[in-house]
């Protein structure tokens, strides 16, 4: 074997081993692509829509114009210093609202509830959750709508869940 | 010759290595494949359990308002002819904790159909429970796991 060749066969082994180095990388990042799981749309959406419902239609025990969670939510919002079993509506819905979603929520998940009127009538949010300002603006939230018909001014009622 | 000898060393490296690999892939799509399939079947289950009129309240078109009475008296094996085998499924009350009888009725808030030892793939929602005796109504989880063939 000339001195010639002998290079060559030097060069060709570095050449195979940096193709197996490759090799053994595009493998690598194939593999940790497989392995990443979307995330449950589907479920999660319906975890919210079901979290959403599931409050609002719950008896509060406080009967009167406080009988359900959506009527509390309604009084607050409408007239916010009637007086509901011994205390003011707002004050009992930012008490009960909370409250009963702490309890039925996931303990890995943030809520938000947003109480706003429809679309065209005056007035201010009512807003529920201790981190409302981080879970409404985190990327990846589901999100649930329903609607609190009552005379005067429909209500428009958001609920936003995150993974913590 | 030492050349050809790591040639074909490496080539016969390269050739066991992507084997092993596009095996290991389709065992590992092969089997997310199947978890797909099981997790789709337990969310079905979820959905249509929450909905279903065998449990639900009438009025309540939106359904996940699940009638107390309806969940005393229905039993595993009827909701097997409807769901078939191999899931169970589960109701909590908020405040009531005791598994609900025809003795204790309706002083109870816990409710279980088919449910048996072994690896479950699980989900849960809130859901409403009405209370047919007087009319309340409470909140409160119903949880449905589907039983994994085996594990992987």
């Amino acid at each position: 074997m000339t001195p010639k060749t002998k290079g060559l066969a030097g060069q060709t082994s570095i050449l195979l081993i940096v193709l197996v180095i490759i090799m053994f990388m595009v493998i690598g990042i194939f593999l940790l692509i497989s392995s990443i799981k979307p995330v449950n749309n589907e479920y999660y959406n319906l975890y919210a829509h079901n979290l959403l419902l599931s409050v609002l239609r719950r008896n509060t025990g406080y009967g009167g114009y406080c009988d359900t969670v959506s009527s509390t939510v309604s009084c607050a919002y409408m007239t916010p210093y009637r007086n509901c079993g011994g205390f003011e509506c707002r004050n009992l819905s930012a008490q009960v609202v909370p409250d009963l979603i702490e309890r039925l929520i996931k303990p890995t998940m943030n809520y938000c509830m947003i109480v706003e009127p429809e679309n065209g009538t005056y007035g201010n949010q009512l807003v529920y959750g201790p981190r409302c300002d981080v879970v409404s603006n985190k990327k990846s939230a589901w999100t649930a709508n329903e609607k609190i018909l009552q005379y005067g001014a429909n209500l428009n009622i958001r609920m936003i869940i995150t993974e913590t | 010759m030492m050349e050809y000898v790591l040639l074909s060393f490496f080539v016969l490296l390269i050739i066991v290595v992507v084997t092993f690999f596009l095996t290991g892939w389709q065992i590992s799509s092969s089997r997310s494949e199947r978890r797909s399939v099981e997790y789709a079947k337990a969310e079905f289950i979820l959905r249509t359990f929450a909905n279903s009129p065998y449990i639900n309240k009438n009025t309540y078109k939106e359904g996940s308002m699940l009638e107390d009475s309806k969940l005393t008296s229905i039993t595993c094996e009827e909701l097997q002819t409807l769901y078939g085998t191999g899931w169970y499924a589960e109701v909590e009350a908020l405040d009531f904790k005791e598994t609900c009888t025809y003795e204790n009725y309706p002083f109870c808030g816990n409710w279980s159909y088919c449910k048996e030892e072994g690896d479950a793939m699980t989900f849960d929602i809130p859901v409403n429970i009405y209370r047919k005796m007087n009319g309340e109504v409470d909140a409160g989880f119903l949880r449905v796991g589907l039983y994994l063939k085996e594990n992987g």
